[in-house]
């Protein structure tokens, strides 16, 4: 076998190694970004959600017009934010501007909660436990979607800097993906449903 | 499968040789050769209508073992709340939503998922059922960690194994079913040959769930805790999935599934139900719940016990702590112990360390005998631990003293005989007799162990039982004048109130028992306590009646300015263990 031959093998063998790497690094960014648009999936539905409470709420508690409005002007604030974030996900900023939104929706949300404690027949009413459970269960997609997108980001990363992956990675430009983090303490609290 | 088929063809060649159709085992003759037909046949034809369902996907998989799709009207709430459940699961596991199915009709508590696997351009196509009992039993946590252990199934690809298992399962079953069936029509002729043919189908059939079992046995249990592993992985909440496989616990003796599918389901089930014998061990398809709850959470039962209290306090203001009626307390519930004083206590040679450690005094002067003292009672290295632990919990001690000898003593309970029990209670009693600063709390504290752990006292076991003493020992009411005047008069003084109302409120109760005046006593007077423990040992052997209504005065008392005191609660525990009666707060 010449020499010719050698390097020919070895080096086929190392395209297919690369190739393999590749193409691996490819689907898991792929299902990196899909559990993004997840997010922002659930983050809608969390917007369509609370205009419903909203309205439910405003029959039974005409004196706290100021929370309620609160909400709502956080909420919209929060939904156009989360547009202006999945028309380019790329841009780190605009993800810090949803996520500090999604903070103040949450505060909102809260304070709302405790008012409403202070409401038996509003808590008595039927369609606001419907809203309740499914808020709880939007408030757990949204924390299931963040999960699984940590997850895909902790595996993607994982992948990229690995050995000899790190060499694809950087000739290809595979980059590091962020995860979405919130700073603010406050913001990592989740709104309480506590209807029940 | 070649086994299968080798066992069938040696059993009805028996039977042949049996009944003098042939002298040759593998020489078939033509009935036996007929019979060896008939049950491939069935076998086949079962398993074929069987495969036909799972290719035809989950769904209709699901129907066929009679359950019905889960309805998003807000008249099942369950249902819809179990819909929204497997929405998140789907999005934390990533993996395509499935359909929801239920079981109506079904009150045990299981779950499983069926589907096929994935064939060429179509997705793939699952379908969870979830029986109503479950969705009954269940919180929203523990459905939770039931749906995201059955989408554990799914990610870890148990799903293609599990279907062929299931359908040559079901041709096993079909044997079975046949047999039922040419035995029902005859039930009465005993020689007809189809009735003959029958029972030897069900005995064959039984035989090939048998082994059947057998297999399912060996690769569904390991498969079990990987599922119940990735279940946490997404719910990120092992505590609920404990907490579902212990409920299903405490209902072990209920079947997996009641249904005619039970036997061909079990091993996609979420559990298998209880295991009894050997026998179940070793056919069990799911190991056994709590070695499947103790690899999610080793200390899951004594959590529970924790939220158990809490909850309890909440429904029903149990004995310590609670606020029912606008009455504050200060006496911590059981479930505002520290998570390392919880561990510390569900050991039973903890448990008797920080028993004594909690009559260590803190002035540091004095320890240094207490723990020479029980170096001598007990050996050097005990009196180490009481120190260690004296170290650990600090000032917990003090001020969860009820919490503590609470959970302490439910340890040595339940781990400890009894004789166990009382000498270390003599040891306890004798270490603390020996200092000078056996005040009456510390007493209180020992007499609410020595209840707690079940141990009489021993004086009044003896008099109790002497029926010589019997007729003297029943006193008038009026006679016992000061026992209750001392009784009465410690537990006003530990309200705390001004010396004023203290003297007030005492007349006033005193009244209720006597018309005699007898002075206040108070705590601090030396020698108080051997006069406390002889006025519970007069009102031990009083009726039942009596020491109840006293304990259930004093409760009134406590709570009658609205607040009870660590040491109002203390001293009412004493009162209630000394005097052998229950008190409702």
């Amino acid at each position: 076998m010449s020499t010719g031959m050698l390097t020919l093998i070895v080096a086929v063998a190392v395209a297919l190694v690369g190739v393999a790497i590749y193409n691996r690094l490819i689907s898991l960014r792929n299902r990196n970004s899909n559990a993004f648009s997840q997010i922002e999936v659930q983050l809608q539905r969390r917007y369509e959600l609370i205009p419903n409470l909203v309205e439910t709420a405003k029959a039974y508690m005409a004196h706290e017009a100021e929370t309620l409005s609160a909400v709502t002007k956080a909420r919209n604030e929060a939904s156009s934010r989360c547009e202006a974030a999945a028309k380019s996900p790329e841009d780190p900023s605009l993800i810090g501007a949803l996520a500090s939104a999604e903070g103040a929706l949450s505060s909102a949300m809260g304070r709302l909660n405790v008012v409403m404690e202070a409401y038996p027949d509003l808590k008595a009413d039927a369609q606001m436990r419907d809203l309740g459970e499914e808020l709880a269960s939007t408030e757990n997609r949204v924390a299931f979607a963040r999960q699984a997108y940590s997850d895909a980001v902790m595996l993607y990363n994982t992948a990229r800097e690995q050995f000899p992956a790190v060499i694809v990675a950087s000739l290809c430009s595979f980059k590091e993906a962020d995860l979405f983090e919130v700073d603010d303490p406050v913001m990592k609290e989740s709104v309480k449903v506590a209807f029940a | 499968m070649v086994v299968t088929a080798a066992f069938i063809h040696i059993a009805v060649g028996a039977v042949a040789v049996l009944f003098g159709q042939s002298n040759r085992l593998f020489e078939p003759s033509l009935p036996a050769l007929a019979l060896t037909g008939l049950v491939w046949a069935t076998i086949l034809l079962g398993a074929f209508f069987r495969s036909l369902d799972v290719k035809a996907g989950g769904a209709i998989l699901a129907r066929r073992f009679g359950a019905v799709h889960a309805s998003d009207r807000s008249r099942f709430e369950l249902e819809q709340q179990l819909l929204n459940v497997v929405a998140e699961m789907s999005i934390a596991s990533g993996t395509p939503q499935p359909e929801v199915y239920i079981l109506r009709k079904e009150s045990s508590i299981n779950a499983f998922v069926v589907g096929a696997a994935q064939t060429e351009g179509q997705p793939e196509r699952y379908a969870i059922v979830v029986t109503q009992g479950a969705l009954e039993s269940f919180n929203r946590d523990e459905l939770q960690a039931v749906v995201a252990h059955e989408f554990g199934h799914i990610c870890n690809g148990d799903l293609p194994i599990n279907m062929s298992l299931l359908i040559a399962l079901s041709g096993l079953m079909a044997i079975d079913e046949v047999g039922k069936i040419l035995v029902g029509k005859h039930p009465d002729e005993l020689l007809h040959p189809g009735v003959i043919v029958g029972y030897f189908l069900i005995a064959l059939g039984s035989v090939g769930v048998f082994l059947g079992k057998l297999i399912r046995s060996a690769f569904s249990r390991q498969r079990e805790y990987l599922a119940d592993s990735s279940a946490v992985q997404f719910t990120r909440n092992p505590y609920a999935m404990a907490s579902a496989l212990s409920v299903i616990k405490q209902h072990q003796n209920e079947p997996a599934l009641h249904g005619v599918h039970a036997n061909e389901l079990a091993h996609v089930c979420f559990q298998s139900g209880g295991i009894k014998n050997f026998y179940q061990r070793i056919l069990s398809s799911h190991p056994q719940l709590q070695k499947r709850i103790d690899a999610i959470d080793p200390h899951f039962d004594i959590k529970s016990r924790k939220v158990d209290r809490s909850t309890d306090n909440q429904v029903e203001s149990g004995v310590s702590g609670g606020n029912r009626g606008g009455v504050t307390s200060d006496v911590q519930p059981v479930h505002n112990l520290s998570d390392g004083a919880i561990i510390l206590l569900s050991d039973a040679r903890n448990s008797i360390a920080v028993l004594f450690a909690l009559f260590v005094c803190n002035d540091v002067s004095k320890q240094a005998d207490f723990y020479s003292a029980a170096a001598f009672a007990f050996d050097k290295k005990f009196s180490a631990r009481i120190k260690e632990i004296k170290r650990i919990l600090g000032d917990e001690l003090n001020t969860k003293k009820l919490a503590i000898i609470e959970l302490a003593t439910q340890t040595l309970r339940t781990s400890v005989e009894p004789s166990a029990r009382q000498s270390l209670l003599k040891k306890l009693e004798s270490l603390l007799s020996v200092g000078d600063d056996y005040d009456l709390m510390s007493y209180a504290s020992l007499q609410l162990i020595r209840g707690k752990l079940d141990i009489e006292f021993p004086v009044i076991k003896t008099l109790a039982d002497d029926h010589m003493a019997k007729g003297r020992n029943a006193k008038a009411f009026d006679e016992m004048g000061s026992e209750f005047a001392l009784l009465l008069s410690l537990m006003i003084e530990s309200s705390g109130s001004s010396q004023a109302e203290q003297e007030k409120e005492f007349e006033r109760v005193l009244k209720c028992y006597t018309n005699t005046q007898y002075p206040r006593r108070t705590s601090r007077e030396t020698g108080i306590v051997s006069e406390v423990a002889a006025a519970f040992q007069t009102l031990y052997v009083q009726p039942m009646a009596i020491r109840e209504a006293f304990v259930q005065h004093c409760v009134e008392i406590v709570q009658k300015d609205g607040h009870i005191a660590r040491a109002e609660q203390t001293l009412l525990d004493l009162f209630a263990a000394s005097l052998g009666c229950q008190y409702a707060a």
